[in-house]
């Protein structure tokens, strides 16, 4: 006998060739069926048969394809399959479960292509049918397992904003009550235990609002709101929350902007704040002499929108050439030593880069050692048709006394949270009333009208959102003008949709802010209560009072 | 953001003329439309969209809680023809979009002169005297095979337009995958669809309707088409040869005859 395997020698014609084609067709490895446009099969393969358990004489102008599919698959083929192979002409890798005769159920992959004449008209369906057993386990363990990574990482995401919501509550307290010790007389002894008190606290603040910041982004529950922004107010207004450290250092901070920009943009101004806000602050405590500086330009004007070109400047530090990659990744700092002398989580510079890139831009950083170090960023940005009164994020100070006399409501389950509130709000002068859930807040706003309601969100009973529609509900014109604040604990980031759906006026962060409580209510409340605000006016922010 | 990019609405055929809008079923996109609107290009104005997870609409604009019933989509169709500034139009609707339409029409009845229901059906299980086709398992089965077709999904509704020699002008403008529906939203149409009951809002329907009914449709069974016939005062109903769901994609002309015997 010739040893088949060798090919030499062979001619056209040789019945090593020529395959017997029913046998090809009869017993190929996957199931051939074909069918009329309707369904009715005209023709199948062994394997098929085999596969399945049908007899040849069950199915050949008897049955119809989808009778053979389980009833869910039914409606799937009528509903997806069929119009899918009339409009395409063919459909690939559906999975279907074939119903055997036996009861069993077999998982199939098949493959259609529609047969048509010459004018278009269907004449047959063809498919091959894969049995696809075991790539249905396969399937399953990967869907097992991804619900599994998702389930944990959710999990890990629940379990840090739960954390950092429990920090700050006590943290707020601490800060408050540094805040208000700093008030009171003091020796130059305490004066100094105030200080170390209040700068570690808001480094301890720091850490957590980038921890949780961070996980928010990485969980994808970040989005980009779209409101109006006046740039330039913005970043002079960060600029000026951070002059008292650079002032401490020596240092000069300089904020240039472009004279043709837009006196409003569409953005986010809490993202693009914290963008420049982190890099700000880095640069100034990167820098021992010298100067930080801010830079906006306008580089293009397409249409309806601009393209501005943010950049900060350094002459600090700098960052060694082999650290410049990964300056970026978390809790990654510059050198080893960059940590132990200057602090930091080392999320920054990430949390910066993520937010960026929800822009769909990227950050990109320029560098030499001892010399400094330039960040810079484009973003391309909407610009409103007409032009809106933009949103500032409360960064203006005004007159200490335009605050006298105001009726405040606020409504807070913790004590300590109170008693710090209570410290600011008397010191500037109003009047205080307190409730501890938002049913008790919702009866006292109706019995007497106050000038400003403090509603925390959390609170038994009803807790902050839920007053506040309640309130905004009621028929009296005057509760639709109320101003509301939202007093909270969680960031504000994520939260935007369900602070405005339920008609508050403004957010708080906790730990609370003395500054930026003041200017939002003088903002708020004296335009609410026709009283001049003191808009436009750069004085020093109140007393006692301490930059972010 | 506005409904005619939501909803990625495609307008064609003279300005002017009256409307004909074409709203696709379960499980598909507008293109399902493609053998049937050339006949009515010359003499109305043809307005096509996809419902918000199908097709080219814009995905985000999706929310469980507005389309947790047809009323979502209802409201999205009314939306359309307020910024198209339509009234007195044609609505043609397949299978679930046929009670959409009603729903729609009930809520603002100037805006439609004539609906075509094609497949119509108010209820997919069967309740009592009334038989819908389906019992629940059934529709757990369907939601199971969405499911598993979600991996393959992509593949399967790839652009396969290459291989159609017979119709070589339908190559070149379909450069984009039909039928392209986010496995999750599919999966929320279909449940909401499947388990909806709009039986009750028939009777109060006051627009003329033509009802499509094919011989052996799986979905939508004679019993129901003739229900559906019954409790629209003001209705036709014609008996199509066509078999199938989908009378507009496996017998056009006949799809398109009974449209005109109507208008």
């Amino acid at each position: 006998m010739t040893d088949r395997d060798e090919i030499q020698g062979a001619i056209p014609g040789d019945p090593l060739f020529e395959e017997n084609v029913e046998d090809l067709y009869d017993n190929a490895p996957c199931g051939y069926l074909s069918a009329l446009p309707g369904g009715l099969i005209v023709k199948v393969n062994q394997t098929f048969l085999s596969w399945t358990g049908y007899r040849r004489e069950d199915l050949v102008g008897r049955r119809r394809f989808q009778d053979l599919l389980t009833a869910g698959g039914r409606i799937f083929h009528e509903t997806h399959y069929a119009p899918l192979l009339r409009m395409q002409g063919a459909v690939r890798e559906i999975a279907v479960d074939l119903a055997c005769p036996d009861g069993r159920r077999l998982p199939a992959l098949i493959n259609s292509v529609l047969k048509k004449d010459e004018e278009g008209t269907p004449l047959l369906v063809r498919t091959t049918v894969f049995n696809a057993t075991d790539r249905k386990e396969y399937e399953r363990e990967l869907l097992r397992e991804r619900q599994r990574a998702e389930q944990e990482t959710k999990a890990k995401s629940d379990l840090i904003s739960m954390i950092s919501h429990e920090i700050r509550t006590p943290l707020n307290a601490i800060m408050g009550v540094g805040h208000l010790l700093g008030m009171t007389e003091l020796t130059a002894q305490q004066q100094k235990f105030v200080r170390i008190l209040r700068s570690s606290s808001e480094s301890l603040l720091g850490l957590i609002n980038d921890i949780l910041d961070f996980s928010k982004i990485e969980a994808g529950k970040v989005s980009l709101e779209e409101r109006s922004v006046d740039l330039r107010q913005l970043v002079h207004g960060l600029a000026d929350n951070l002059r008292v450290k650079a002032e401490e250092k020596g240092l000069a901070l300089a904020v240039h902007v472009d004279e043709r920009m837009p006196a409003s943009v569409l953005g986010d101004p809490i993202k693009i704040g914290q963008v420049l806000t982190n890099l700000l602050s880095n640069a100034i405590k990167f820098t021992p002499k010298g100067s930080v500086t801010a830079t906006l330009q306008l580089r293009e004007r397409i249409a309806d929108a601009v393209s501005i070109d943010f950049q900060v400047a350094d002459t600090g530090i700098g960052i060694a050439p082999d650290r410049l990659p990964h300056i970026f990744d978390e809790f990654t700092q510059a050198n080893y030593d960059i940590g132990l002398k200057y602090g930091g989580t080392g999320l920054g510079l990430t949390i910066c880069k993520k937010l960026v890139e929800l822009y769909g831009s990227h950050i990109a950083v320029e560098s030499e050692l001892g010399r400094g170090t330039t960040f810079s960023f484009v973003l391309r940005l909407r610009t409103p048709e007409v032009a809106v009164e933009a949103a500032v994020d409360g960064d203006e100070a005004g007159d200490l006394g335009v605050l006298k006399g105001l009726k405040v409501l606020v409504a807070d389950d913790n004590e300590v949270n109170v008693l710090v509130l209570s410290g600011f709000l008397r010191k500037w002068g109003l009047e205080i009333d307190v409730v501890t859930d938002g049913r008790h807040a919702v009866e006292r706003i109706q019995g007497q009208d106050y000038d400003l309601v403090l509603m925390d969100l959390h609170m038994p009973e009803l807790d902050g959102y839920a007053a506040t529609r309640h309130v905004r509900a009621l028929p009296d014109a005057k509760y639709a003008r109320l101003p509301i604040f939202a007093v909270s604990a969680s960031t504000r980031m994520g939260h935007q949709h369900d602070l405005d759906s339920a008609g508050f006026t403004e957010f708080v962060g906790k730990p609370v802010s003395p500054e930026i409580l003041f200017a939002k209510i003088s903002r708020h409340v004296c335009r609410a209560s026709g009283r001049p605000s003191d808009r436009g006016a750069r004085t020093s922010p109140p007393a006692g009072a301490g930059p972010r | 953001m506005d409904a005619l990019k939501r909803n990625n609405v495609k307008l064609s055929g003279p300005e002017g003329c009256q409307a004909m809008i074409f709203a696709h079923g379960f499980g598909c996109d507008q293109n399902m439309w493609r053998f049937v609107t050339p006949a009515f290009e010359e003499t109305y104005r043809i307005v096509l969209f996809d419902h918000v997870g199908a097709g080219q609409s814009d995905p985000s604009a999706y929310s469980r809680g507005k389309y947790e019933s047809l009323k979502g989509y209802a409201s999205d169709v009314l939306e359309i023809c307020r910024e198209l500034g339509l009234t007195r139009a044609i609505f043609v609707g397949h299978s679930v979009s046929a009670m959409i339409g009603v729903l729609a029409a009930l809520q603002e009845p100037d805006r439609f002169e004539r609906l075509v229901l094609v497949g119509p059906s108010p209820r997919y299980i069967d309740d009592g005297d009334y038989t819908g086709g389906f019992s629940r398992e059934d529709i757990e089965g369907l939601l199971e095979s969405l499911d598993s077709n979600y991996l393959g999904w992509s593949s399967a509704m790839a652009p396969v337009i290459m291989g159609n020699p017979d119709r070589p002008e339908l190559g070149s403008e379909l450069t984009n995958s039909f039928c392209r529906t986010n496995p999750e939203i599919a999966k929320h149409f279909a449940r909401v669809t499947f388990l909806s009951d709009n039986r009750a809002d028939l009777p109060n329907l006051k627009v003329r309707s033509l009802i499509l009914q094919c011989q052996d449709d799986a979905i939508a069974p004679r019993s129901v088409g003739e229900y559906v016939h019954r409790q629209i005062a003001d209705s036709e109903l014609v008996l199509l040869e066509a078999t199938g769901h989908c009378p507009n994609l496996s017998a056009p002309r006949e799809t398109i005859a009974a449209i005109q015997g109507f208008l």
